[in-house]
């Protein structure tokens, strides 16, 4: 299997792959304009190319309503519907802290009880993130282009 | 506003206590009931618990599961009386803290077993053979009482003198990067400092174990609420003798000159002995403007000088061409 392809497989741990449809006629602007506040906070950093949007976060505030998210890849395909790819550190992290807590319960004698109950709580932790988050992310990203405020422009996105 | 005197823009006993603009608990009678007595009672419960329990319910085991379950219970109150929208807990904020809680139950504690200041003071009394055992024959609230005041008035000054000397601030500063409070934020901060806050004598005086636990119970309670996004309707007479999130957050706030007040972690009472009590609150907490910091950063944090001055030693400024 290539490294490519062994990435692909493990991958889901910290990314999340997902698609909102977007209402019949909506454009590319229009619908990164009504995206466009969630990569408008401190700390975010952004790129358009056509159809694409790509952005990444570098130690995000607490409230910013996308900060468990550290990079992320949006591209408006034929259908016309916003496929999305984003990777968050955080999930990653919480998936390796068992194992962390679990190797301090067997070193550390003070540990043995005290690091086996985190490893339990991080493991809850990370089965309720991996659920909530993705969630999150896709309903707020339906709200935000379900959004009728801004009259559509014509543009070279894929209808 | 008053003229700075030491601690930024407030002035120390400037503020007449409870007078500042506090807003009251949101809803009905029971609600407004809960939320005024919540922390007498508990502090009654804890005393009465502590004293009355049958020695096989009176253990360490249990002391950690009451305070497990004190935070379960405070994260749902986070919910039920919020304080301020923006310290609202977010998974992603939920999970760093209970990283930093783990750390301190793991890790710090095994350093403080080994070389903390109770391996200290067991190796003096060993070495000076002293006994200390009629501590445990004076009253059992005295011996709470003491084992509380003791380990607070040397947080007291630990902790001012974070904020005071530059190589303590180093460790210390980590802590003041939270960018809202939480009932889990007490325990984020660099390990080093977490160590070292939680050095005191209280073990020279052998008390009862049980007063140990009713003084940790109650310190780890009071720790709890002085982070906890949560609104009290904080009675006054608390307020004069106790540490609250109205002091705390002010301890907290982006002004650095600001921070420099509300020391004590449970008697605000010390600080009034010291001229260093500010009563007042503060929602803008955090430094660098509210800037977040990374697990990374906040442990490289106290080593920084050092990584900085390796840096320039391995590559030193260009020579300018003649």
């Amino acid at each position: 299997m290539s490294e490519h392809g062994l990435l692909r497989l493990i991958d889901w741990i910290w990314t999340v792959r997902g698609a909102v449809p977007l209402a019949p006629g909506q454009t590319c602007d229009t619908a990164f304009a009504r995206l466009d506040p969630l990569f408008r906070e401190p700390g975010t950093t952004r790129r358009r190319e056509g159809d694409t949007l790509v952005f990444h976060k570098s130690d995000p505030l607490s409230q910013d309503p996308m900060a468990v998210w550290d990079r992320g890849h949006l591209q408006i395909v034929a259908g016309p519907a916003l496929h999305y790819r984003l990777a968050s550190r955080a999930l990653g992290f919480c998936f390796l802290a068992p194992a962390l807590f679990l190797g301090l319960s067997l070193l550390l004698e003070t540990a043995h009880v005290s690091g086996r109950v985190f490893a339990g709580f991080f493991v809850a932790l990370y089965i309720i993130g991996r659920m909530l988050e993705p969630w999150l992310v896709a309903a707020r990203l339906a709200r935000l282009l379900a959004a009728t405020d801004q009259a559509d422009n014509a543009d070279s996105c894929p209808a | 506003m008053n003229a700075p005197s030491g601690i930024g823009t407030r002035r120390a006993g400037a503020q007449r206590l409870g007078t500042w603009d506090r807003p009251k608990v949101q809803g009905g009678p029971v609600k407004q009931f809960i939320f005024t007595w919540f922390q007498p009672v508990v502090l009654a419960a804890m005393i009465a618990f502590w004293t009355f329990a049958p020695d096989r319910y009176a253990t360490p085991a249990v002391g950690i599961g009451i305070g497990i379950a004190f935070k379960v219970v405070c994260l749902g109150l986070e919910w039920v009386s919020q304080r301020h929208a923006s310290w609202r807990l977010t998974w992603k904020e939920l999970t760093t803290d209970l990283f930093y809680v783990a750390v301190s139950y793991t890790l710090v504690k095994y350093a403080a077993k080994h070389i903390g200041s109770d391996a200290a003071v067991d190796a003096i009394k060993h070495y000076w053979n002293i006994h200390t055992a009629w501590a445990g024959h004076w009253p059992f609230l005295l011996q709470v009482f003491v084992t509380m005041f003791v380990f607070d008035f040397g947080q007291y000054w630990m902790h001012r003198a974070m904020h005071n000397w530059y190589p303590l601030w180093l460790t210390h500063a980590p802590h003041h990067y939270i960018t809202q409070l939480n009932v889990l934020k007490g325990a984020i901060g660099n390990p080093i400092e977490i160590f070292l806050i939680g050095l005191g004598i209280g073990g020279f005086l052998d008390f009862l174990p049980r007063a140990a636990l009713a003084a940790g119970g109650i310190g780890l309670a009071i720790d709890i609420y002085n982070h906890a996004n949560i609104r009290f309707n904080t009675p006054r007479w608390w307020l004069y003798l106790f540490n609250t999130v109205e002091h705390h957050s002010l301890h907290h706030c982006q002004d650095y000159a600001s921070t420099r007040c509300n020391y004590a972690n449970t008697f605000i009472v010390i600080d009034r002995m010291f001229g260093t009590c500010v009563d007042d609150e503060a929602e803008l907490v955090g430094q660098e403007g509210g800037r977040r910091m990374s697990i990374r950063e906040q442990m490289l944090y106290p080593f920084l000088p050092v990584i900085d001055r390796v840096r320039t030693w391995r590559s030193p400024a260009a020579v300018p061409a003649e």
